[in-house]
């Protein structure tokens, strides 16, 4: 985090961009404000449209920001074109040139910045081990699988050896297996490298298994910035929630607040919520929980512990779902674990008593 | 416009702007001039060009006779083009169904045999035409021989020969744009027409016709449109006789040399060309705004 | 029992299909046929024979007009597939900008106006700047209506090229004209490369607008072609047609081919 504070590697402050004219203006960008550290592996996550590419594209040079500022290790890089910014990037659709061997595809960087052939050779040959694809360099991209020109594509941008590597979806086009295995391989050239990747993912699965930190974004607006389990387990609001994994919302009363916990009542028994510092007042509010931070045991008869009456059973294969029923009448998904259970679940109509982690609900900006 | 386009497209607008533009204006101005002894123009603003369309000045009373010699030359090549277009429809819809119904395998292969004679030299394949239908040709030469008649038929330097080059001409313009529409159709419609007890010459008048209308509109006027202002065809084919409006146009450049009659023609022909144009673009915007 | 026929087949379609295959195919066919018979006769086939070709070839006529025509059709083409290239460049690529309607129309005026008017519009304007008639003038005529043949393949191909490809070599460090050098062009080349081919092709046709804008002395192939045949027919006259028919079947086919080569 210190070397974060001294040397990030991009900066955006306050950006906004609009598309179009009048009635068909779209918002891409509505004052997003961002910091990726050095050799971080930061995830852009968020729904198609939500203005991911537009980010991308800015930092990559090919969109201008309508107001504020984007910086690179601290210089302003605003003014520079495509071709003089040392980001590189790892394009939707490969954008591999056809007319050009793997080899050449390669080396086009290193031509254009006019390195000597000896030095292109060699990084030809380093590049294309890294991503294993040696023996393929007299191949044009149409003769290669989907896999395969995704390698390429990577190849070749880091093959000027960025110091900033942008990556537009770069798995979304291949299948489930392949995607898998190149979360794994990627992740490793990220650290192997030390180049700062920055990820561009609407694959939420995609973007906890591999970041260090991860931007949801919706509309344009960043809603929350933070490591995979910060994001996870504490979001800020219910499109956070919602996004990402499964989540029940209930409503609740805030009746104490302290620093990070916030006391809640549900139905009435007392709920210990996290929230952040910044979260509304007493009252009304929303808290979302996951089904999985959510336990019972048979029984249970109103008091002071929090009770429902089970509605319907589903079997997921490793876990069981329940749908239970409160006593003020909101509905909560509760999940066990089949594996290591001695006794059945509850059957339909029987009264639970439920139990929820302490601090795992959270109190939601919204 | 920014200015690496307006660099991009400043050879476009220098070339055609000034090597077409710029002479079709010329040509429409001097045809409100007066005719020079020899060829060229006088800079005298005259309408003698249009009047002339219309009336002949009478030698002894000087007075404005109202003749119809160059009107009968308009109006012989609207009947030429119509009877051109009526007989391109009548050939080119059956092959464009003929064609669009095959499998598409061979489909594109209907389609290269009908664009081809399209890109072949049009002067040849009317020359072509001429030394197979003249008298002395090979298609007399065979029905003489086989003694289907004694004397040659006098096909060449007739209307209908002319009527006959402009088909051969432009029937790829009927077709292409013909096929293009049944290829869309869907031919799910017409057994759905069928399970409804339509025959199938109903189907073709009340479903398929309607749905491709825009394309036989196009075709029509891609046939008429050219065929309006012909100039090979009756010429060689008219033998010289029959004059079209391209014709007219032509001779006064050449022969007679009075360039604003020449120049006058010229402007009608091009202003009745692109007002079938203008149908024809708005007609296209039309069903693609439709889609 | 009679073969049911499928549904959407006519009786009748087909044979007029037929017929307009005939019609379009058996004049040319016929005037190649006669090319080679080594008699004059029209009803008789006197054998196999290359004479009338060997006579044309000795023309020094035609020989002089073959000239002219390879000149003028290189010279046009090229030019015209030039400007057609630019054109598509500014017109195909970016965002739509004001006058993009009246630019096309101006690209596709050649198409529209009727070719004898063009070729007397042309006749006035190159008299009254003081060109001389002839091969020049010829050459820009061509030029002219060259360019939206050669535009449509070109922009067909470079439409057809998405923008990525630009963003990637300019994410590459290639400035803004080795991108083009390096990735669109060599992207666009069947296109250009197919509009060339109509274009020269065009240009090696032209009889109209030729006939008006030569001068003296300044034959091309059609032109002498019409000259011959206004005297009268030869069988020489089959052998030159002949020719260049194959010309135009083989350019047309060449760049109906590689206009459709994907890369
Ligand atoms: N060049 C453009 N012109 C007009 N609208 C655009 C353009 N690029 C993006 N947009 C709009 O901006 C919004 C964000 O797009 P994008 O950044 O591509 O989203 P994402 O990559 O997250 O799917 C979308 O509504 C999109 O339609
Ligand atoms: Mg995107």
């Amino acid at each position: 985090m210190d070397s974060e504070q001294k040397n990030p590697a991009v900066e955006i402050r306050a950006v906004s961009k609009k598309f179009g004219r009048g009635a068909e203006q779209v918002k891409a960008l509505d004052g997003v404000t961002l910091t990726i550290g050095d050799n971080e592996f930061f995830t852009l996550l968020g729904p198609s449209g939500c203005g991911k590419t537009t980010l991308l594209r800015m930092i990559a040079g090919f969109e201008q920001p309508d107001d504020g500022g984007i910086f690179l290790f601290g210089e302003d890089i605003k003014a520079l074109p495509p071709h003089k910014r040392p980001v590189n990037t790892v394009f939707q659709h490969y954008a591999l040139f056809p007319h050009m061997t793997v080899a050449k595809n390669v080396a086009f960087s290193l031509e254009m910045l006019g390195r000597a052939p000896a030095e292109i050779e060699r990084t030809i040959g380093e590049m294309l081990a890294l991503v294993k694809m040696e023996q393929f360099a007299a191949r044009k991209p149409a003769q290669l699988s989907g896999g395969q020109q995704q390698r390429i594509a990577l190849a070749r941008a880091l093959a000027p050896r960025p110091r900033v590597l942008l990556l537009d979806e770069p798995l979304s086009a291949l299948d489930l297996k392949l995607r898998q295995a190149m979360r794994a391989e990627l992740k490793t050239m990220q650290q192997q490298t030390g180049i700062t990747f920055v990820f561009v993912t609407h694959d939420q699965e995609e973007a906890l298994t591999m970041s260090d930190r991860i931007a949801v974004m919706s509309g344009g607006r960043v809603r929350q910035t933070g490591a995979p389990r910060d994001i996870y387990e504490k979001p800020r609001d219910s499109f956070v929630a919602n996004f990402i994994g499964e989540s029940n919302f209930l409503t609740v009363t805030v009746e104490k607040l302290e620093q990070d916990t916030a006391w809640c009542r549900l139905d009435g028994a007392l709920l210990q919520c996290s929230c952040a510092g910044e979260a509304a007042g007493f009252g009304e509010a929303r808290v979302s929980i996951r089904p999985e931070q959510i336990s019972f045991s048979a029984g249970g008869n109103g008091g002071p512990a929090l009770s429902g009456v089970v509605e319907g059973l589903t079997y997921l294969g490793t876990d069981t779902q329940l749908s239970v029923r409160l006593g003020d009448g909101q509905r909560l998904q509760a999940r066990v674990q089949n594996a290591g259970r001695e006794q059945p679940p509850p059957g339909p109509g029987e009264r639970i008593r439920l139990k929820m982690n302490p601090g795992a609900a959270r109190l939601l900006a919204d | 416009m920014t200015r690496a386009r307006l660099l991009l497209l400043s050879p476009t607008l220098a070339m055609i702007g000034f090597f077409l533009l710029l002479p079709v204006a010329l040509m429409a101005v001097y045809s409100f001039l007066s005719p020079g002894t020899y060829g060229g123009v006088e800079w005298l603003l005259s309408f003698d060009a249009y009047i002339q369309f219309f009336f002949e000045r009478d030698f002894l009373t000087d007075e404005l006779v109202f003749h119809t010699s160059y009107l009968s030359i308009y109006f012989r090549s609207f009947v030429q083009a119509l009877a051109a277009t009526v007989i391109c429809l009548l050939i080119g819809f059956p092959t464009a169904y003929f064609i669009a119904t095959r499998p598409p395998a061979t489909r594109s292969a209907w389609v290269l045999l009908v664009t081809v004679p399209y890109w072949v030299n049009l002067l040849i394949r009317t020359v072509s035409m001429l030394f197979v239908i003249r008298d002395e040709g090979p298609l007399n030469g065979a029905l003489t021989a086989v003694g289907i008649v004694d004397a040659p038929l006098r096909i060449a330097y007739t209307d209908f020969a002319i009527a006959l080059g402009l088909v051969y001409s432009y029937l790829p313009f009927m077709v292409l744009p013909i096929y293009a529409a049944i290829e869309r159709f869907d031919f799910s419609l017409m057994e759905a027409a069928c399970d409804l007890y339509a025959g199938r010459w109903t189907i073709l008048r009340r479903i398929i016709l309607p749905t491709v209308k825009p394309g036989v509109v196009a075709g029509c006027l891609l046939v008429f449109i050219p065929s309006l202002g012909a100039y090979i065809a009756p010429d060689l084919l008219g033998g010289g006789k029959n004059l079209m409006i391209g014709n007219l146009v032509a001779l006064q450049f050449q022969g007679s040399r009075n360039w604003p009659f020449g120049a006058a023609a010229a402007v009608l022909l091009l202003s009745v060309v692109l007002v079938a144009l203008t149908v024809l673009a708005r007609r296209r915007a039309l069903s693609s705004a439709g889609n | 029992m009679k073969k049911s026929k499928p549904l959407s087949a006519y009786p009748g379609f087909s044979q007029v299909t037929w017929l307009c295959m005939a019609l379009l195919y058996a004049p040319i066919l016929v005037v190649a046929v006669y090319s080679f018979n080594a008699i004059r006769s029209i009803t008789t086939w006197g054998g196999f024979s290359l004479a009338w070709y060997a006579k044309a070839f000795a023309n020094p006529h035609i020989q002089a007009a073959t000239i002219n025509s390879l000149v003028v059709a290189v010279t046009a083409s090229a030019a015209a597939t030039v400007i057609a290239t630019a054109a598509a460049l500014a017109l195909a690529r970016g965002r739509g900008f004001r006058g993009r309607g009246g630019v096309f129309v101006l690209i596709n005026l050649p198409l529209m106006i009727p070719e004898i008017v063009t070729a007397v519009a042309m006749l006035i304007f190159f008299l009254a700047v003081g060109f001389q008639l002839g091969l020049l003038t010829v050459i820009i005529a061509h030029t002219v209506f060259c360019v939206p043949f050669a535009y449509l393949p070109i922009a067909a191909r470079l439409s057809g090229i998405e923008t990525f490809y630009e963003d990637a070599a300019q994410d590459l460090y290639a400035d803004r004209w080795r991108s083009f050098r390096f990735v669109l062009l060599p992207m666009m080349m069947p296109g250009i490369f197919a509009g060339l081919m109509l274009a020269f092709i065009i240009s090696l046709d032209d009889f109209i607008i030729t006939n008006m804008v030569t001068g003296p002395g300044t034959t091309t192939l059609p032109l002498a072609i019409y000259g011959m045949v206004r005297v009268g027919f030869s069988p020489e006259i089959n052998a030159i047609s002949t020719i260049m028919l194959l010309v135009s079947v083989f350019f047309v086919s060449l760049s109906y081919l590689v206009g459709r080569r994907r890369t």
